[in-house]
């Protein structure tokens, strides 16, 4: 009775409701609230914007309309990140064609679409077009393959309103017939175009026609193309005076071409820059702005050590770096002193023949250690080293508390390193990056020991992704691990001694996994132990070993055998390719 | 050690398959089955003598199970262990008969470490497998409720995967496709023309690396 008058229910209007978790973007604070009682559900459902769908054959094309009806933007990857290391094969799937079909036309709200590492048709660039045309914002195939110029033809006529068109690094059939035009006939029918950017891939690029696209979209802040040579562009980036960030192009200086890029002047804004083939000779072009340079690209150039030297210590307010290991250790020393804002890093691995890299070209933990004192803001780091110790991973820890995102390669061009195992330094690590979300760490036998398994597992208290590459002396090892990692959701495994049962077991044990990917294992003739995973809406799908590997390196074993186990709602899929066998559902 | 040594066992073993099937609480005391493991557990293992299978009718969730002449019967199993059993079983019977026509191909597959190489194993996988563990599976879902029905008898192959196991697969670092075509793209110009028009201490190296490239 007395209970009764104190509980005063405060009944808010479903709309007000609406209106404050409508501030919520954040998809973990979405399911979340999804979560607590069926008004909140239905809600979310009709209020939910945006969503990532990590693999799309967790679920299908009716389910997410009716889950989500009034979705504005949806991004889809379809095969798995290896395929991005050449380790999937091309026809393993992730088809964006009945994606396409079944939401075109039934979320009456999109806008935004970006499809990863799928591969998707000229048909269905039509068909989304068809339905979607004037209202899309945002188109971006991303690592994709299977269309053509033509596809881009139908992009070009027709979105009238896109601000973004990214096609980075996708495989675009060249269709003769249009003489690659798309460009010309973007900029003709599209006056609001803020970003384009076809990086890293092969399309060829008319000069005149990014010129017309400067003229006409005035607001143009990002364009990163193919390779054209900066020459050409001269004039385009005279007109394109809103331009933020250039990427691509390229540098082709001939014996006795001296004077070809004299005349060359970038935008005045440009911030964000990233030039293919830049030399030694090509660098200053960079000097009269390299102060204001936030992002810079120098993984595709020919600079030397010293040349990192000399352009990076004029950047002090750089924010993303990525480069290749000839920066060395003397560079990083650079970065370090320089670099104080520093958020993202990446140091890419370069070419292994002797001789086509700089001999200082070697990154171990001298640079590192240094780093991590001289760049406190760093939150992305991603780096394949030569040598590491201890020591460098605990430096990291002490000092990198803003680290989200780690991944170490040891490369194996050194036959004995400084340090092993890394067992310490890769518990400190841990122990000091709190805020650590994606870890990979790839060494070599007798980088980490079932012992330094066991530590990962305990103390990556909030990371969702691990990759691991030739870790940990025994199944023990892998058992330990899987005991922890309480919200680890995806699990990449390369080249490990790993049973089969031992992966099967740990799959079961860490609980919140819903993605695994292993190449490189303990494999019985059979995969049959992987089946004691079975479990409700666990699909497993087996890669046998390829036997035509595109490599010339002797004893190449990338086509080595794979598995590939993810949680789906809507059970095993129908497309799969001679090469994938799905294990289960049966 | 593992959860099913079913596959470990050389077939001449006398003793049913089903009962080296153990469980959690029977296996190492490091390993645990976070979700429920096939309930051929204490509760559902009964051992009969041929003749009492006709006695009871099978209930929608047993397994039963005929082996080297007695029958064991588990109660409750879930339809995915028991597909995930039936699979185990066919798929070690196809790949033993592959192996007993290709026992060269599974001599070398236990030499190479870690890898499911050899032909036989590939077949196996492959679509000679597939069939066979439909059929198998139709088969016995159609005569769900018929009594005595009988599983193909399998044949354990003797497993080599514990030494496989320990064998460390060693995979090269993969490289990421789009520096691969960068340092690809970058050989082919060092072959072209004269690279680095800067006169640079690495000029020797270069002219080495040019006859390297020239030599491939």
């Amino acid at each position: 009775m007395e209970r009764r008058n104190c509980r005063m229910r405060l009944e808010v209007p479903d709309s007000a409701l609406e209106l404050v978790l409508g501030y919520l973007d954040d998809p973990r604070d979405r399911e979340a609230v999804s979560l607590v009682c069926r008004r909140w559900y239905h809600i979310d459902t009709r209020s939910r914007k945006k969503v990532t769908i990590a693999i799309c054959y967790s679920t299908n094309p009716d389910r997410l309309r009716r889950r989500f009806p009034n979705l504005e933007s949806l991004k889809l990857k379809g095969k798995p990140r290896a395929a991005m290391f050449n380790l999937i094969p091309e026809e393993w799937g992730g088809y964006a064609g009945p994606w396409v079909r079944g939401l075109a036309e039934s979320l009456s709200c999109l806008k935004s679409v970006h499809f990863r590492r799928m591969i998707i048709e000229d048909e269905d660039i039509a068909v989304l077009v068809r339905a979607r045309g004037d209202k899309l914002k945002s188109i971006k195939i991303d690592k994709c393959s299977g269309f053509s110029t033509n596809g881009l033809m139908t992009i070009a006529r027709s979105c009238k309103n896109i601000t973004t068109l990214f096609l980075e690094e996708s495989s675009i059939a060249d269709d003769n017939n249009n003489d690659n035009r798309w460009i010309r006939v973007l900029a003709l029918n599209n006056s609001v175009l803020e970003a384009l950017n076809f990086y890293m891939t092969d399309l060829r690029v008319t000069p005149q026609d990014l010129e017309l696209l400067a003229r006409n979209c005035k607001s143009l802040a990002s364009l990163k193309i193919s390779e054209c040579d900066i020459s050409c562009l001269i004039h385009f980036f005279q007109e394109a005076t809103s331009l933020e960030e250039f990427g691509g192009g390229s540098f082709n200086d001939q014996v006795g071409e001296t004077n070809k890029y004299e005349t060359v002047k970038f935008p005045p804004k440009l911030c964000c820059v990233g030039l293919i083939y830049m030399g030694t000779n090509e660098m200053h072009l960079l000097f009269p702005f390299a102060a204001s340079l936030k992002k810079l690209d120098l993984q595709y150039t020919f600079l030397h050590t010293e040349d990192h030297c000399q352009l990076i210590q004029r950047c002090p307010n750089l924010e993303v770096l990525e480069v290749r290991d000839v920066i060395g250790d003397r560079g990083l020393e650079v970065v370090a002193r320089t670099c104080k804002k520093l958020k993202r890093f990446r140091i890419e691995r370069g070419d292994d023949e002797q001789g086509l890299e700089d001999e200082q070209g070697r990154v171990t933990q001298v640079g590192l250690s240094m780093l991590a004192q001289g760049c406190p803001e760093l939150e992305y780091l991603a780096v394949y080293v030569s040598d590491i110790t201890n020591a460098a991973l605990e430096a990291l820890g002490t000092f990198s508390k803003n680290l989200c995102d780690f991944r170490l390669v040891l490369l194996d061009r050194e036959e004995k390193i400084t340090d092993l195992p890394l067992d310490n330094g890769v518990r400190s690590l841990l122990r000091g990056c709190t805020k650590l979300r994606r870890f990979a760490l790839y060494l070599r036998p007798g980088g980490l020991s079932d012992l330094g398994l066991a530590y990962i597992g305990e103390y990556s208290s909030n990371v969702r992704w691990i990759l691991m590459g030739s870790v940990g002396d025994s199944d023990v090892g892998l058992l330990r691990f899987s005991r922890g990692c309480p919200h680890l959701q995806k699990l990449e495994l390369r080249s490990c001694c790993f049973s089969e049962h031992a992966l099967a077991i740990a799959a079961q044990q860490l609980p919140s996994l819903r993605y695994l990917w292993v190449q490189g294992y303990g494999a019985s003739q059979n995969g049959a132990s992987f089946l004691a995973m079975t479990r409700r809406y666990w699909n497993i799908e087996f890669i046998p070993p390829s036997k035509d590997t595109a490599s010339n390196e002797a004893g190449d074993r990338r086509g080595e055998a794979q598995i590939l186990a993810y949680y789906s709602l809507v059970g095993r899929r129908t497309d799969c390719p001679e090469s994938v066998i799905p294990l289960l559902p049966a | 050690m593992g959860l099913f040594e079913a596959q470990s066992k050389v077939t001449s073993s006398d003793r049913s398959e089903i009962e080296s099937v153990k469980t959690s609480a029977e296996g190492t005391p490091n390993f645990s089955l976070k979700d429920s493991a096939v309930t051929a557990s204490e509760t559902g293992i009964r051992n009969f003598p041929t003749t009492m299978a006709k006695q009871n009718p099978p209930a929608a969730s047993q397994l039963i199970m005929f082996y080297g002449g007695s029958v064991s019967v588990y109660d409750a199993v879930s339809p995915e262990k028991a597909q995930a059993i039936m699979l185990i079983a066919a798929a070690t019977a196809v790949a033993s008969r592959a192996s007993a026509n290709k026992t060269a191909s599974v001599a070398a597959a236990t030499k190479a470490p870690a890898v499911v190489g050899s032909d036989a194993a590939a077949k196996a996988a492959q679509s000679p497998a597939a069939p066979v563990l439909t059929r198998t599976l139709s088969f016995l879902s159609s005569s769900a409720s018929a009594e005595g029905a009988l599983v193909k008898q399998p044949q354990l192959a003797s497993n080599s995967s514990s030494s496989l196991s320990k064998l460390q697969a060693e995979l090269p670092i993969a490289r990421r496709h789009s520096l691969q075509r960068f340092l690809e793209k970058r050989r082919d110009r060092v072959v072209s023309k004269a690279p680095y028009a800067s006169s640079k201490p690495l000029d020797t190296a270069e002219m080495a690396s040019e006859a390297q490239t020239q030599l491939i």
